[in-house]
C-alpha cells in the first residue's frame, strides 16, 4: 500500500514538474538523421564511433526508451554530400572532414559544431606501379585526381605548395575515390591523391606510394567535425546532448581498444591489413578524441586562413564564436564522469604534460 | 518600328522583373535559405568578383572555344551529311533508315561509349559537342533541300540551268531558313553539351567552375554560372538570328513574315 502511494506520489510529483517546467517537456524527435561520407557502394568510409555505435547498440540504449530511432545516411558524394544533406534538411546530424565543414560554414550553412569526430585522417599520393613520377616536383603538367572538396584536396594543395607547385601546374581531375582506384590501374591518371585506399591498390600490384601524411606535420592530416543543424539544435537540445553523450562513449571505446576499432573499421570495405599499416604509429586516443583541445582548434583556424588563402572559401570566420557549440560536449563528459580522460594536445598533436 | 521594338523589350522584361523581384523578397523574408538560393544582391557581388579575378573570362574562353570548334566540326558534317541527303536519292535510300535511328539516341546516351573511345579529354568533348550539332543541321538541311517546290526544279531544268547553277540559285536560297534554323538548334545544343561533359571531367571551363563551386559548397558561384551560360546561350543565338536576317531579309521584305 505504502509502495502504491509513493509511486503515485512521484507520478504526480512529475506530472506537476512537467506541467510547470516547459524544458522538461521537450518535444522529441521520432528519428534522428545521421549522415557522413560513405564508398560508392554505400558503406560508411570512416567508422570509427560509428562503429561503435552499430556494433554496441549504443544509440538504442539511450533512446530506446522514448521510442526515438536512428537513421544512418554514408552519402556517396562523401562531405560535400553531406553539406548539401544538412542544408536541404535531409540529414539533422552530420561528421565531415575539414574542407567540406569549413566550407559548409563558410558558405553560410547554419550548422553548430559539437564534437570533434575524428582525427589523424591520412592522404597518400599514388602512381601507377610502371610510373616514371618518383617525387610530388614530378607532377607538374601531369594529370592528377582528387576528390575535389574533400580533405584530401586540402592535403593535395598544403603538399604540392611544399615541393614549389600550385594548382596551376597541375592538370587536376575530379573524381571519386571509387573511380580514382580504377583510373590508377589504368593509367587513366598519371597520380592520383587518396586515402589509404593506396595501401590496397599496392597490394594488388598496380600502385606505389611517391608520398604519405604519415609522417607530415599534424597539419597535413584530416581532423573532421560532428555537426548539427542549428534548427535541429534549437528545437531539440536535449536530444542533441545525448546523441553526443552517445559519441562521446563511442570515442571512448574507439580510443581504448585500437585492435577492435581497426576490425570494426573493415566495415568500410577496407581490408584490416590497409587500416593496419595506416593506423601505424596512431595514438587511438588521439584520434577519436572529441574534445576541443588546443590542436583541434589551431587546426581548424589555420585551416581557414589557408584555405582562404587558396580561394577554396571566401569568407572566413570565428570557430570559437561563431560556430563551436560546447554545451552538449562539456554535459556529455560530465555526465560520463571523462572530463580527464583525454589529454589535450598540443598544436602538433602531442599530449601536454600536467 | 522603333517604338514597337520598344514596346516588345518592355513585354520581354516584365517576367524576368517580377521574378527578380520576388526571389528578392522571399530571400529577404528567408523564405528559403540563402544556400538553396542565394539572394540577387550575392550573386552580383559574387559575379563582379569572379569577373575581377579573371576567372569567369578564362573559364568562359575554354569553354568558347570548345563550343565554336565542336560547332563548326558538327555544323559541318552535318551540312554535308543533310545536303547529300536532300540532293543525291541514293544517298538517302542508305542512310536516312540508319541516320534516323542513331539521331533516336539522347546524345548524353552516347556519353559512356564517347568516354570509353576518346578519353575525357579535349577530343571527347569537341566531339561530343559535334555529333549534338551534327544531328539538327543535317536533319534542317535535308528538310530544307526536300521542300524545295517541285515547280521551281521544274523552271530551272526548262531553262536548261546545269547543275552548279540550280543549286546555287534555285536549291540554296529555298532552303536557307531551313538550314539556318537548323544551325541555331545547333548551336544551342552545342553550348548545352559544352556545360555537360565539362560536368563528367575537366580541369577548366565554366561547367568545371560550377562542379568545383558544388563540391566547396559555394551555391552562389553555381547560380553565377547558370546565369552566364543562359545570357551567353541566349546572345549567342541573337548573333545567329541577325545573320539570318541578314541572308534572308528579302524574305520578311517580300511578306514572308
Amino acid at each position: 500500500m505504502k509502495k502504491i502511494f509513493s509511486a503515485l506520489l512521484a507520478v504526480t510529483l512529475s506530472l506537476a514538474a512537467f506541467g510547470i517546467n516547459p524544458v522538461l517537456a521537450e518535444d522529441k524527435p521520432k528519428v534522428v538523421r545521421f549522415g557522413s561520407p560513405g564508398s560508392s557502394y554505400g558503406k560508411p568510409l570512416g567508422a570509427g564511433q560509428i562503429g561503435f555505435i552499430q556494433a554496441r547498440n549504443l544509440f538504442e540504449e539511450e533512446f530506446k526508451k522514448d521510442g526515438i530511432t536512428i537513421e544512418w545516411n554514408f552519402i556517396k558524394a562523401t562531405g560535400p554530400g553531406v553539406n548539401e544533406a544538412l542544408s536541404n534538411n535531409s540529414i539533422d546530424i552530420g561528421s565531415l572532414g575539414d574542407l567540406p565543414s569549413i566550407a559548409g560554414r563558410s558558405g553560410g550553412l547554419k550548422t553548430r559544431l559539437v564534437a570533434v569526430s575524428g582525427r589523424g585522417g591520412n592522404t597518400y599520393v599514388v602512381v601507377p606501379a610502371d610510373s616514371t613520377i618518383n617525387s610530388i616536383r614530378d607532377l607538374k603538367g601531369k594529370k592528377v585526381g582528387v576528390a575535389l572538396g574533400t580533405y584530401m584536396h586540402a592535403a593535395l594543395l598544403k603538399i604540392i605548395k611544399d615541393a614549389g607547385l600550385t594548382v596551376r601546374d597541375l592538370n587536376l581531375v575530379s573524381a571519386d575515390s571509387a573511380t580514382l582506384n580504377t583510373a590508377i590501374a589504368t593509367k587513366d591518371v598519371d597520380a592520383a591523391f587518396i586515402s589509404s585506399d593506396a595501401y590496397t591498390l599496392r597490394s594488388r600490384g598496380v600502385a606505389r606510394i611517391i608520398y604519405d601524411t604519415k609522417n607530415a606535420p599534424v597539419f597535413y592530416q584530416q581532423s573532421g567535425a560532428l555537426v548539427v543543424r542549428e534548427a535541429f539544435a534549437k528545437r531539440y537540445p536535449d536530444t542533441v546532448k545525448r546523441f553526443v553523450k552517445v559519441w562521446v562513449k563511442a570515442s571512448q571505446l574507439a580510443g581504448q581498444n585500437k585492435a577492435e576499432t581497426l576490425k570494426l573499421n573493415t566495415r568500410t570495405g577496407s581490408p584490416l591489413a590497409t587500416l593496419k599499416e595506416d593506423a601505424e604509429g596512431k595514438s587511438m586516443l588521439f584520434a577519436y578524441s572529441p574534445v576541443f583541445d588546443e590542436h583541434f582548434l589551431n587546426h581548424y583556424k589555420r585551416s581557414i586562413g589557408f584555405y582562404k588563402e587558396n580561394k577554396l572559401i571566401r569568407k572566413t570566420f570565428d570557430i570559437e564564436k561563431e560556430w563551436i557549440d560546447r554545451s552538449y560536449l562539456d554535459a556529455a563528459l560530465k555526465d560520463l564522469k571523462l572530463e580527464k580522460f583525454w589529454p589535450q594536445y598540443d598544436v602538433n598533436g602531442n599530449p601536454k604534460k600536467k | 518600328m522603333k517604338l514597337e521594338q520598344l514596346k516588345n523589350l518592355t513585354f520581354a522584361l516584365i517576367i524576368p522583373l517580377v521574378l527578380l523581384i520576388a526571389w528578392d523578397v522571399a530571400t529577404r523574408l528567408e523564405l528559403v535559405s540563402a544556400q538553396l538560393l542565394p539572394p540577387p544582391r550575392m550573386l552580383f557581388e559574387s559575379w563582379l568578383e569572379m569577373q575581377r579575378n579573371g576567372e569567369l573570362r578564362d573559364n568562359m574562353e575554354v569553354s568558347l572555344l570548345r563550343v565554336v570548334l565542336g560547332f563548326l566540326l558538327g555544323a559541318g558534317v552535318g551540312f554535308l551529311l543533310g545536303a547529300a541527303m536532300g540532293v543525291w536519292r541514293e544517298v538517302e535510300l542508305y542512310l536516312s533508315p540508319l541516320f534516323n535511328c542513331v539521331r533516336q539516341v539522347p546524345i548524353v546516351g552516347w556519353l559512356p561509349f564517347l568516354i570509353l573511345w576518346l578519353g575525357i579529354d579535349e577530343l571527347f568533348k569537341v566531339v561530343f559537342i559535334a555529333v549534338g550539332t551534327l544531328i539538327p543541321v543535317s536533319v534542317k538541311t535535308l528538310e530544307g533541300i526536300k521542300g524545295v517546290p517541285a515547280s521551281y526544279l521544274e523552271v530551272a531544268r526548262v531553262f536548261r540551268f546545269g547543275w552548279a547553277r540550280t543549286l546555287r540559285t534555285v536549291i540554296i536560297p529555298c532552303a536557307l531558313p531551313s538550314i539556318v534554323t537548323g544551325l541555331r538548334l545547333g548551336l544551342s545544343e552545342a553550348w548545352m553539351l559544352v556545360v555537360g561533359a565539362e560536368l563528367v571531367a575537366a580541369s577548366a571551363g565554366i561547367g568545371n567552375v560550377m562542379t568545383i563551386a558544388r563540391r566547396l559548397f559555394q551555391t552562389d558561384v553555381v547560380l553565377v554560372g547558370v546565369i552566364v551560360i543562359a545570357v551567353t546561350g541566349y546572345l549567342m543565338d541573337r548573333l545567329l538570328g541577325l545573320l539570318e536576317l541578314r541572308l534572308l531579309g528579302w524574305r520578311r521584305a517580300n511578306g514572308a513574315h
